[in-house]
């Protein structure tokens, strides 16, 4: 009976939609530096370099720039982020406000507003910046959402709570896209709460690992690191500055290693603090980590200068990320 | 540059008369939103719609339209589309000036560019000084299903959107 019933709902349009290839695929993350007209990470690419791979401007015609559009966003608290550009379209965020417009005039396509509640880490507006996996965006948010939009429309997909803002976290970081995976970790204000590296499912949000950056057992390596109980409370008060220190935190985005299937991932944990008394190396604080992205395995370590670095030894945290396998 | 917005209707009176009392006749009668689902994806519905990872983005999203209308909004939508089209559903045809029209969902606009979704889902910005000319179209979007379907394979589909609530956010 339906047959022949329905014709297309609108005049002039039909889909399209199911044979469209995915707006930013693996692939061409993975090899970005094939089109550097785009800005598909972050850091520019798994390379993170940071730096464009464009040759158009040098530094004898850098003196003959113009300026081409000026966008004016709403709010005027600071811009940090990196924007991302695919295809001729850019987009950011600053505050409260997620932005798509066109490269070449700034005009806006599409605005997504997400208010970030009172009383949570609104006062840092810190925002580094999104990401971008086929057709959707990921916004890390200050007061510890993960919130995932439809790169075409600005629709928000989804909203996940990450971190619990009330304990001091808060998520600052540009996520990095590996396949399906998400990677970031928290970073907190002072607190004596311990951080992580995780991965999400960018279908879902849901966790598939986590790697503690502190340690959350006796049983843990890193455990031997740290004086007496202060593991607990991640309080390092053995350096008698009495400062409070937060859980090593993993803000700082990684790069990621295609063929040896790793993430190096720098966690600062307050770097100058921690070096500052000796206090370097306590596990893992300022230490430049491997991670496998399919098992969240530890398999290599780089340790800044400090007297306890050689007491660290290859060790895995157990996750039931060890069920995804190898690459 | 030349710009042209199609007017509504003036029998709007007369034609929201004999719609009050067939939406009423319709939505008296009891749908499967099950069986509505079926017919949305198999009859090409998601040819335009999209709800939540599926169909086209050219029109509508229907991911939440539970939350955002009732069922006898949803039920006019169906049987005479042209009653009302939201600002944010509108669309637009861009004629450039070597002759190429390109029509989608209009985004933004202003005095001196306009943005659109196009039929390939690309997002696409013009300058007004750039082209010949635009124009916002009202009407004729969407085909009435009126008299198409029978009562109960609307009132299914109508149970069927009504149940789209999209995801909690918190």
């Amino acid at each position: 009976v339906i047959q022949g019933v329905f014709r297309p709902c609108l005049l002039f349009f039909f889909s399209l939609a199911s044979l469209l290839p995915a707006q930013v695929t693996y692939d061409r993350i993975l090899h970005a530096d094939r089109e550097p007209q785009n800005w598909l990470t972050y850091g520019g690419g798994y390379a993170n370099q940071r730096y464009s791979l464009l040759t158009g401007l040098t530094r004898g015609n850098v003196k003959d720039l113009e300026l081409k559009w000026v966008y004016h966003p709403k709010y005027l608290d600071k811009m940090e982020a990196t924007p991302l550009v695919v295809d001729g379209v850019l987009y950011t965020v600053q505050n409260s406000e997620v932005v798509a417009m066109d490269a070449a005039t700034g005009r806006a396509f599409w605005t997504f507003r997400y208010a970030v509640p009172p009383g949570s880490n609104a006062y840092v507006m810190v925002v580094k910046g999104l990401a971008i996996s086929g057709d959707t965006l990921f916004w890390a948010t200050y007061d510890g959402h993960l919130i995932a939009i439809d790169a075409k429309t600005g629709q928000g997909l989804w909203n996940k709570v990450i971190v619990d803002w009330h304990k001091g976290y808060q998520l600052n970081v540009a996520p990095l896209i590996v396949k399906n995976m998400l990677i970031m970790g928290p970073a907190t204000n002072e607190r004596g709460v311990n951080c992580w590296v995780a991965a999400y499912d960018v279908k879902t949000g849901n966790e598939l690992w986590r790697f503690y950056t502190a340690p959350v057992s006796p049983d843990d390596t890193a455990f031997s690191s740290w004086a007496g109980d202060s593991w607990k409370t991640r309080r390092q008060s053995d350096l008698g500055d009495g400062f409070l220190r937060s859980g090593n935190e993993s803000d700082l985005l990684g790069d990621w290693q295609s063929q040896s299937g790793l993430e190096r991932r720098p966690t600062p944990g307050r770097q100058s603090l921690l070096g500052f008394g000796g206090g370097a190396g306590r596990g893992y604080g300022q230490t430049e980590m491997a991670l496998s992205v399919h098992a969240a395995r530890r398999v290599r370590l780089g340790l800044g200068a400090g007297p306890r670095a050689d007491r660290y030894r290859m060790a895995r945290q157990t996750t039931q990320s060890d069920a995804l396998g190898q690459p | 540059m030349r710009r042209i917005v199609n007017c509504p209707a003036s029998t709007w009176v007369k034609s929201a008369c004999v719609l009050a009392l067939a939406v009423g006749q319709l939505v008296a009668q009891s749908g499967d939103a099950s069986k509505g689902k079926a017919l949305v994806e198999s009859s090409g519905c998601l040819g335009c719609h999209r709800i939540e990872d599926k169909g086209s983005r050219t029109g509508p999203n229907l991911s939440e339209i539970g939350d955002k209308r009732k069922p006898e909004r949803i039920q006019q939508s169906i049987v005479a589309p042209d009653e009302e089209v939201l600002p944010e559903n509108r669309y637009v045809s861009v004629v450039l000036k070597d002759g190429t029209t390109v029509k989608g969902r209009l985004l933004n606009h202003d005095a001196i560019s306009v943005q659109l979704i196009d039929t390939k889902e690309q997002l696409r910005s013009f300058q007004t000084s750039a082209i010949s000319g635009y124009t916002i179209l009202l009407k004729g979007l969407m085909p009435s299903f009126a008299g198409k379907l029978s009562d109960q394979q609307i009132a299914d589909i109508v149970a069927y959107l009504s149940s789209l609530k999209g995801t909690d956010q918190p």
